[in-house]
């Protein structure tokens, strides 16, 4: 069993300051710097989690996060590792995926029937009777998964930061350390990320920590950015490093990549391999060394070269009784323990925790019984190459390291330290220094040229000759070659037989490596065995394709913070302080009403409205060719409007189709003011400077739309308040209907237009938006007593709805052409080209099948936009607008029918859900239909 | 009836930190936010936001002469080769226009856009962080005196790089998004310590 050690010099926690946690129903203590999973140990706690597939007992396994098998419940986060997740007062910790409780799990007879369920077992069983199927699915599901997901929404706040370092350094561990400290003292700037909360890493054969700690203090003082807690877990094109730290999610394009991600220990395939007390070096060696822990008492450690007596003497420096199991033969390995040589342990066994292993040589299935309550496996590592591989790096089996190393990195990048396959301190920190100096001179920084040539030398050292265990044991009993979805030696064999015969083949079928470690604590041995039931070498068998994330990503942190661009007019306050309801309009923001939009209809109708039309679109055209520019683009002519006037403007595209309408006013012989829809803006903006520049016309297109306020002053005394706001003669004669001319209005420089959308006389004031509140101050100061009232969208719209002004894009859809919606009358096909032209010539002489028209309905019903026009039962078109109009006394709106149902009087039926109505076709405006109060 | 008057669009919300206003050439301008020293400060040791929108600017479509006779204080922004932006002191774009129009060559098109963007200036030894976290672009491309077109908060933007004794940025946006760029800019300035500053700070640190 597990206990903590008397203090020890170099341990990270403090004694002086402990902490008490909640775990299950007990409370237990520990200290700061211990992790939930270091401190569970040292209460002797042994299981930490019940399998995934067969609830199998676990235990801690490897202490760097990269095995399944301490994912517990956190303070109601599920899939926490315990083992690397730091312990703080008053935490709440549970074990996953068990029933009433981890240390006995009802689920457990999971295991006695775990013949019944091998991979693909889903496809194979429960097929008959069909009709079981939804229950036994309902059934498997609900054993599937670990962990509960929190119910409470997440509101903690995010961030997306983008770095450009000079060089980004993956991974804090010793080669990471060397590297950054290199580049940084040469002057580069140098982020350098550690998915731990510490540098430092694991260096086997490496415990005193004086190394790491000097290299440590070289960092900081070269000014090198460390990001903790962050990990990098995908790299995608253009070299762009993500990481995710705890609440940030860092966009990282450096100028050079220098990979020391490290290596990943292996266990090795034995029956029992799972147990409890199992563990991997570098678990033994943080337990000790970093957090106090003695994992056990009586210690099996399987060493594969000298490196892993490491672990033996750091065991029994810690009281523990040692026995190594090697698998070398011959000698050369270090005294001081009972060593059995040239084996390896056919089986380990124990209920729920292991208590002994049988020992013999390789292919043996019987052997020396070892009493022992910690096996220790230091025999294995696999270069954590996900990353590099990602960047593009190609890898290439390394027979001397028994290991796929990267032998061709992509330009910029540097792989260093134990994931290049580096052995010994030395070699580690040596690559790390080289690859820090060899970025640093590729940005242009001097470095000491004479380091280079030794510390190449260093770099190349390659250390003791792997010897990897046996890829299974010959001896009977569940060998899991992945301990997170419980797939087991067998299983693979089988699928293998059954035809899944290559890596990519068994890890779909299988799910191996597809568990929560991704891989890093099982790919050896799926390699291995995948290679021996298809009859390939270890060399010929390469690990799966790999994809980011690397290391699991909470969604909010891919979400990160929520900018949401908003655009807003300069009398936005305005409108606030005046009680507007607003809402979007793409991405404006826009008062719907202030009072009720019947009122503000009203107003509008019968004394004077005041409305913010600062959205619309605005561009100004000006250039020796801006008229052909124009009569390209539109399919009206232009070419005949004098200065000072104004005409109407539809714009279509090159198969004729309505893009967008507005109002095009020549301001002099080679410049205009062009209006469009607010949504559109954008989108016509790319549309016109893209034409202009395939056209090369001596024209300049600017978009203006901020820079222009503008407000609709609208309605039977809307003329009046005009005349007291400029000096200007405003009346019919001087400033009829279509025409603008500028002036000072309220003493501001403006452009004055002399349009109308809703149907009343009125002046589009556009003026210099900064000017925006002072303008609006001084209209509705003037128009008080003429009883003015600010308007919004929602009455603009019955006003124009009113007058049968079409929306485009509302009112019209993807394949409306101007002869169906009314406008035939501006296209002038006698013009030399336009965008459209061939395609209206051919519209022009065929009948339309459908066409936009304005209707009446009852009151009693107001259909929605949206719902059908049918007739005997089948759709056939659609209702695009609807209101209802206190001046008709009715519903009124646009419809879309069969030109057969389009003329004056004619009648069709409108359907939504239950409800339905006629609407009778009326082809002119609904009110003031010869224009005389818009004329006036 | 008033004077007119001309606001920047974030001016309100300025006034809801502790600005206070001046006139100066027409424009209602944020000349402090009580507290000079402070604001100085957050300059030289922070970071500082201000808004700079009553700048004067000048949109050049075509080519601009080099050495141009123009007023002080003048900052040309050359963003490609067709394209120029002017900035001038508040209420210079009349005579920014006069000087420009005539040398900027035929075909060329000359617009005062001193209302269609809203200015911003960031200013102190962390706008870096700032940087980092509202904009991809990587601001170690643009060197003192240069200017850019990027984005920031998500919107497109003009970046001028303008150094003074501390890292300076003057950011352009499209005024209908003024609003939600101070927000979102002042938000991250507050979030890293620094504070909004007036025009007599800025001066003071030597500002034009």
């Amino acid at each position: 069993m597990s206990e903590r050690l008397p203090e020890r010099q170099g341990e990270a926690i403090r004694r002086d300051r402990p902490i008490r946690f909640r775990f299950e129903r007990r409370t237990l203590s520990a200290f700061e710097g211990d992790t939930v999973g270091s401190a569970l140990a040292a209460a002797g706690v042994s299981i930490t989690s019940r399998s995934f597939k067969y609830h199998r007992p676990r235990g801690l396994h490897c202490m760097t996060g990269s095995c399944p098998n301490c994912l517990m419940q956190i303070d109601g986060i599920p899939n926490v590792r315990a083992c690397t997740e730091p312990v703080r007062e008053g935490m709440r910790v549970e074990r996953q995926n068990a029933w009433p409780s981890a240390d006995r799990d009802v689920h457990g007879w999971l295991n006695t029937f775990s013949f019944m369920m091998p991979p693909g077992f889903y496809y194979k069983i429960f097929q008959r009777p069909r009709w079981a199927w939804p229950f036994v699915e309902s059934f498997i599901r609900s054993k599937a998964g670990l962990g509960t997901v929190p119910r409470e929404p997440d509101h903690r706040r995010r961030r997306k930061i983008d770095l450009h370092p000079d060089v980004v350094v993956i991974g804090a561990g010793v080669a990471g350390l060397a590297a950054a400290a290199e580049a940084a003292g040469a002057g580069a700037t140098v982020a350098l990320l550690e998915q731990g909360h510490e540098a430092g890493g694991h260096l086997p054969g490496e415990p005193d920590a004086g190394l790491r700690s000097g290299l440590w203090r070289r960092v900081l003082d070269s000014g090198v950015r460390f990001l903790p807690n962050t990990a990098a877990f995908g790299v995608f094109a253009g070299m762009l490093v993500a990481a995710a730290g705890p609440d940030d999610l860092f966009r990282i394009r450096a100028k050079h990549v220098i990979f020391a991600t490290g290596a990943v220990e292996q266990s090795a395939v034995f029956p029992g391999n799972d147990l409890p007390g199992v563990m991997v070096s570098s678990a033994a060696h943080l337990l000790v060394h970093r957090y106090g822990v003695l994992p056990g008492r009586r210690a099996v450690v399987l060493a594969g070269d000298n490196i892993a007596y490491s672990t033996a003497w750091a065991l029994r420096d810690a009281g523990a009784e040692v026995t190594v199991v090697d698998l070398r033969s011959e000698g050369g390995w270090p005294e001081g323990f009972p060593v059995i040589a040239g084996s390896t342990i056919v089986a380990a066994h124990g209920r729920r925790r292991v208590a002994g292993v049988t020992v013999g040589p390789p292919g043996s299935t019987s052997g020396q019984k070892v009493r022992c309550d910690l096996v220790v496996i230091a025999a294995a590592e696999v270069p954590s190459t996900n990353l590099l591989a990602q960047a593009g790096a190609r890898l290439v089996f390394d027979d001397a390291r028994q290991a796929f190393l990267p032998v061709q990195m992509p330009d910029r990048t540097h792989a260093v330290g134990a994931v290049a396959g580096a052995r010994t301190p030395e070699a580690t920190v040596a690559q790390g220094r080289l690859a820090g100096l060899e970025a640093a001179t590729a940005l242009g920084y001097e470095i000491d040229v004479a380091e280079v040539g030794k510390l190449r030398e260093e770099a190349a050292a390659v250390g003791d000759t792997v010897v990897l265990p046996p890829e299974v044991s010959a001896a009977s009993g569940k060998q899991f070659a992945c301990l997170c979805m419980d797939v087991t030696s067998k299983e693979l064999k089988t699928a293998a037989a059954e035809g899944f015969d290559s890596m990519e083949l068994l890890k779909r079928y299988t799910t191996i490596t597809m568990g929560p470690c991704q891989g890093k604590s099982c790919m050896l041995s799926s390699q291995r065995l995948c290679g021996r039931a298809t009859g390939r070498a270890f060399a010929e068998t390469a690990p799966t394709t790999a994809r980011p994330p690397w290391v699991p990503v909470e969604m909010g942190t891919l979400a990160g913070t929520r900018l949401t661009p908003r655009k807003q007019t300069t009398m936005h306050d305005r409108h606030a302080v005046a009680g507007a309801e607003f809402m979007w309009a793409g991405d404006w923001r826009r008062p719907h009403h202030y009072t009720t939009p019947e009122a503000e209809v009203d107003a509008v109708r019968n004394r004077v409205g005041l409305i913010d039309v600062s959205t619309l679109g605005k561009f100004r055209i000006k250039g020796p060719q801006s008229v052909e520019l124009l009569e390209r683009l539109y399919p009206s002519r232009f070419s005949d409007l004098a200065p000072g006037r104004i005409r109407y403007g539809a714009m279509l595209n090159d198969e004729g189709v309505i893009l967008d309408d507005g109002a095009v006013v020549r301001l002099a012989d080679d410049e205009f003011f062009v209006t469009v829809t607010t949504g559109n803006t954008a989108a016509l903006e790319r549309w016109i400077t893209w034409w202009n520049a395939d056209w090369q016309l001596d024209a300049q297109v600017l978009n203006v739309t901020g820079a222009f306020g503008a407000v609709n002053l609208a309605g039977p005394r809307a003329r009046s308040v005009m005349a007291a706001l400029t000096d200007a003669d405003v009346s019919g004669e001087a400033l009829p209907y279509m025409s603008a001319t500028r002036m000072e209005v309220a003493g501001v420089p403006s452009l004055v237009l002399r349009i109308g959308f809703v149907g009343e006389m009125g002046y589009e004031i556009h003026f210099p938006s900064t000017y925006g509140e002072h303008l609006w101050d001084a209209i509705m100061e003037t128009g008080r007593d003429g009883g003015i009232a600010a308007f919004g969208l929602e009455a603009q719209r019955i006003l124009r709805l009113e007058k049968q002004h079409i929306l485009v894009g509302q009112d019209t859809d993807a394949e409306s052409d101007p002869f169906e919606v009314g406008l035939g009358w501006m296209v002038k096909d006698d013009k030399q080209d336009f965008l459209g032209m061939r395609a209206l010539r051919d519209l022009k002489v065929r009948e339309p099948i459908e066409r936009l028209v304005g209707f009446t309905a009852p009151d009693e019903w107001l259909p929605p936009e949206g719902a059908s026009v049918v007739r005997d039962g089948a759709w056939v078109g659609r209702v695009t607008s609807a209101r209802r109009s206190a001046a008709v006394g009715s519903v009124i709106g646009l419809a879309w029918v069969p030109a057969d149902s389009a003329s004056d009087g004619s009648t069709f039926e409108i359907q939504f859900g239950g409800s339905h109505a006629i609407g009778t076709v009326r082809t002119a405006p609904f009110y003031d239909p010869h224009g005389q109060r818009l004329r006036s | 009836m008033r004077t007119a008057i001309r606001r920047s669009p974030a001016a309100r919300l300025s006034a809801r930190l502790g600005a206070v206003f001046v006139e100066e050439s027409g424009w209602e301008i944020p000349a402090s936010y009580g507290d000079d020293a402070a604001e100085r400060a957050a300059i030289r040791d922070r970071v500082a936001i201000a808004d700079v929108t009553a700048r004067a600017k000048v949109d050049v479509r075509g080519r601009l002469p080099e050495g141009l006779p123009l007023p002080t204080a003048t900052v040309i922004a050359r963003i490609s080769p067709g394209w120029v932006v002017v900035f001038g002191g508040p209420d210079a774009e009349t005579r920014l226009l006069r000087a420009i129009e005539p040398v900027a060559g035929p075909g060329a098109m000359v617009t005062d856009v001193t209302h269609l963007f809203a200015g911003f200036a960031l200013a102190g030894p962390e706008l870096p962080a700032v940087l980092e976290r509202t904009t991809s672009w990587d601001p170690t491309t643009l060197a003192p005196g240069e200017a850019t077109g990027a984005p920031i908060a998500e919107v497109r933007a003009l970046m001028i790089r303008r150094d003074l004794d501390v890292p300076v940025l003057e950011v352009y946006v499209a005024t209908e998004f003024a609003r939600y760029v101070w927000e979102t800019l002042s938000g991250v300035v507050a979030g890293l310590g620094g504070a909004p500053v007036g025009w007599q700070a800025l001066r003071a640190e030597g500002w034009t």
